[in-house]
């Protein structure tokens, strides 16, 4: 009993002393104008993307990873993290669903990271050699910018439980699809992609695979997705994976495409295709208001 | 006395455990309707001598016989074989999961095919004079050391077998509980079943046997009617062991 | 901490029907799973205990199998569930081209013979624990190997590996939350996407985390009585005397031993 009483004590102590040693080094976040303000900040940033490589452009930083996005959420509310590395269109939708939370709006390649588009442009991956390529790159040509800029302010309204009468890009189903067009995308990363659980939000699509009634997958990726199917005349189905299981989904033939808010990295070029970029933003800081 | 063919005969019988010499070379016939008591201090081989014979243990050396037939090379199945030969050990070894009833059955139906119905008439007759019958829906863990011998011995007489091998069977007992056993094997004896006991129980020995089998360090030292090895041993180590049996 | 429990309580509201789908797929993939890695530790155990055949081929093929066995048991042992699972489920979506195996059955699959390397052991121990006796009784008949163990030792084998068998399967129950890896639809991965879509991690883990005791709890106390069961129905009866079964005391009920 006495034993179990000294334990207790002695991780209260650790934990304290931790909790000391967080404040003493802790950065005033908002008052950053730019990277280098953010100089020996706790910043994270989800493991194996390319936000955790742009972190560490930030000097001295206390970087570290974490496997989801939700969990970087997460550590900043529990107070373990200064911010955490977002694409802007996830930082608005994760501002506006909490108003205690609030982001940098860093401009790549001026006041924020340093990046080119192969770095935070998004596209749609293939299997290497896939010769639906040259046809999906005609028809994501055929969107404009403003198109993508008011779908993507849409799926934000949507994700975070806003009404939205009618999407800014629409296409017809085809009468008599010639295949199947199966997608693989996490349905976690909102507004990219995420789940809509039993009520369908405007324009999503179900999820398949087995087990998965009643759930459906939304955001601008699916739109996207739903888009590129129907030009090709196919039929769109959705398959949600962990984000480390969809390029195995690619190269096995799970599926035909990934849609997924990917990034075309050189790493991954070596492993599987890309088309052209689809969307582009910048990264931004998302912390918590003081 | 006429020659009989003998039900099982040993030829240069040798086994070794390892580097230890248990059985250093036994000769030995039964014929039909013998009772052989088989007598030694602990660490003589008796006991494996016996388990040889079903071939619990298998013999190093030498040829056990079944009718004349190699029981290693010439019969057709040593389980049917195992059948006909009935054992009973110290420690009685019955099925602790079955019921008494069960234990008598359970060999008779898998082994030798019989029907439930008839495996059962069989083993309530035998468990009836081994006067268990009562006990037929009783555990093996619910009943006393002499019962389980009992019902052992009842099991073995299920499969009907032309021989029953005795493996010390009443040294595992509490005193008070050795008269049941003996009689029950007593009475087996007089109905001219062919028996081989290997024994601590020398007044069982002297007088229910037909012959005595004293072993010592492996080899059979005498042998012969209960009145020869009793009475007027011939050998030094037999009158030592039964003097130091008999003081003891 | 008011505010917690109604969120705690409308994402339960909320989403029960998913938390409850992925309560039957756990308890269905735990379950099959437990019984499914019983029966192959069942079939080792009599395989690796069967004596050497005197056949030269059968001894050569009997050597391989429990080399198999062995191996079998030790990765399967020796590797985390997780890892398995992605290996099994890409592996095979890779061999056939894209095919994939459909997610329920390959979750059972997994916990099946990954449960299987541990009942493998827990089989050969408990084979092992059986007295000699139990074995030279049922040879000394004439009975074959493959009868003893199915008519006289498993039956002992499998009483006495029950708490071993029932730890297992709440084990399970709580492993098939790796599963959610290859997208098995049990409990833990409706979790998850509960968290994701409400943001409410430590509400959403929190609300998971009691189902997951209710499910242990229970059954951790169904199976203690049924233990219970099972010893009384070896309770024994004190012998008065040798030869007069009426002066036998009896302690229980069952089994009845008749008056005569």
């Amino acid at each position: 009993m006495r034993r179990m009483f000294a334990i207790v004590l002695a991780l209260v102590m650790v934990l304290s002393m931790a909790a000391c040693a967080q404040q003493a080094t802790s950065v005033d976040v908002a008052a950053a104008k730019s990277i280098a303000d953010l100089k020996g900040a706790k910043i994270a940033a989800q493991a194996g993307t390319f936000h955790a490589d742009a972190m560490t452009q930030i000097p001295e930083v206390q970087g570290s990873t974490l496997p989801e996005f939700s969990d970087l959420l997460t550590a900043l509310k529990a107070g373990t993290i200064d911010g955490y590395v977002a694409e802007e269109p996830t930082a608005i939708e994760v501002c506006l669903g909490d108003s205690s939370l609030a982001y940098l709006p860093l401009v790549n390649n001026s006041t924020g990271f340093t990046a080119t588009d192969a770095d935070v442009g998004i596209a749609v991956g293939l299997k290497t050699g896939n010769t639906l390529r040259e046809q999906i790159n005609t028809i994501l040509a055929e969107i404009s910018i403003e198109t993508r800029q008011e779908l993507m302010n849409q799926m934000v309204q949507l994700s975070a439980g806003k009404e939205v009468t009618s999407l800014a890009l629409t296409s017809e189903a085809p009468a008599n699809p010639t295949g199947t067009l199966r997608v693989a995308m996490e349905c976690a990363y909102a507004p990219f992609n995420w789940t809509d659980m039993n009520t369908p939000s405007l324009g999503a699509v179900a999820i398949s695979g087995e087990g998965k009634d009643g759930m459906y997958a939304n955001g601008y990726d699916v739109q996207i997705a739903q888009y590129i199917a129907n030009k090709l005349g196919m039929k769109l189905e959705v398959y949600s994976y962990e984000w480390d299981g969809l390029i195995p989904a690619l190269n096995s033939g799970a599926v035909d495409a990934i849609i997924a808010g990917m990034s075309p990295t050189a790493e991954r070029e070596e492993q599987i295709d890309f088309t052209s970029v689809y969307y582009s933003s910048n990264l931004v800081i998302i912390y918590k208001k003081k | 006395m006429t020659e009989k063919n003998p039900v099982i005969q040993i030829k240069g019988l040798k086994k070794s455990f390892g580097k230890v010499d248990v059985l250093k070379g036994i000769d030995l016939d039964v014929s039909a309707g013998e009772v052989v008591a088989i007598i030694g201090s602990s660490g003589s081989g008796k006991s494996t001598m016996l388990r040889c014979i079903n071939l619990l243990e298998t013999p190093t050396e030498g040829d056990i016989l079944w009718h004349g037939q190699n029981v290693q090379t010439e019969i057709p199945s040593l389980y049917k074989y195992r059948a006909s030969v009935g054992m009973v050990f110290q420690q009685f070894n019955l099925y602790n999961n079955l019921t008494v009833l069960q234990n008598c059955t359970l060999p008779q139906i898998k082994v030798l095919g019989r029907s439930k119905a008839e495996a059962e008439r069989v083993a309530k007759d035998y468990l009836d004079r081994v006067g268990m019958l009562p006990y037929q829906n009783a555990r093996p863990a619910q009943i006393s050391g002499g019962q389980k011998q009992r019902v052992a011995i009842a099991r073995a007489l299920s499969m009907n077998p032309e021989v029953l091998l005795f493996d010390e069977p009443t040294s595992a007992l509490d005193p008070e509980m050795v008269g049941e056993v003996l009689s029950v094997m007593k009475s087996l004896a007089q109905e001219g079943m062919t028996m081989l006991v290997v024994t601590h129980e020398m007044a069982f020995a002297r007088d229910v046997s037909t012959r005595v089998v004293y072993m010592n360090q492996g080899v059979i030292c005498e042998q012969g009617t209960p009145e020869e090895v009793f009475g007027n041993p011939q050998k030094q180590e037999t009158k030592d062991f039964l003097a130091r049996f008999l003081n003891a | 901490m008011i505010e917690f429990f109604t969120d705690a309580y409308n994402l339960l509201a909320d989403n029960y029907q998913f938390l409850l789908r992925g309560v039957g797929y756990t308890m269905l993939i735990a379950l099959v799973g437990t019984v499914a890695g019983l029966l192959i530790g069942l079939a080792t155990g009599v395989l690796r205990t069967c004596p050497l055949s005197k056949n030269g081929l059968v001894r050569f093929l009997q050597r391989i199998l429990n080399a198999v066995i062995t191996v079998y048991v030790e990765v399967f042992r020796g590797t985390p569930m997780m890892v398995q699972a992605m290996v099994i489920y890409w592996g095979y979506a890779f061999a056939t081209g894209g095919q994939t195996l459909p997610l329920i059955p390959s979750g059972i699959l997994i916990v099946s013979i990954n449960t299987g390397a541990y009942m493998a052991e827990i089989v050969r121990g408990g084979i092992m624990s059986i007295d000699n006796g139990q074995f030279e009784g049922a040879a000394a008949v004439g009975m074959t190997h493959w009868q003893t163990m199915l008519h006289i030792i498993l039956p002992q084998v499998l009483r006495n590996i029950l708490p071993s068998v029932a730890n297992e399967f709440v084990i399970n129950i709580k492993d098939t939350s790796v599963l959610n890896v290859i997208g098995v639809t049990e409990l833990y991965y409706f979790a998850d996407v509960v968290k994701r879509q409400t943001f409410q991690t430590f509400q959403t883990y929190l609300v998971v985390c009691i189902i997951y005791f209710i499910l242990t709890f229970s059954v951790t106390r169904l199976l203690r009585l049924v233990e219970k069961k099972l010893q009384i129905s070896d309770s024994f009866v004190i012998c008065g005397s040798q030869s007069d079964p009426n002066a036998e005391i009896r302690v229980t009920k069952k089994p009845e031993v008749p008056h005569d």
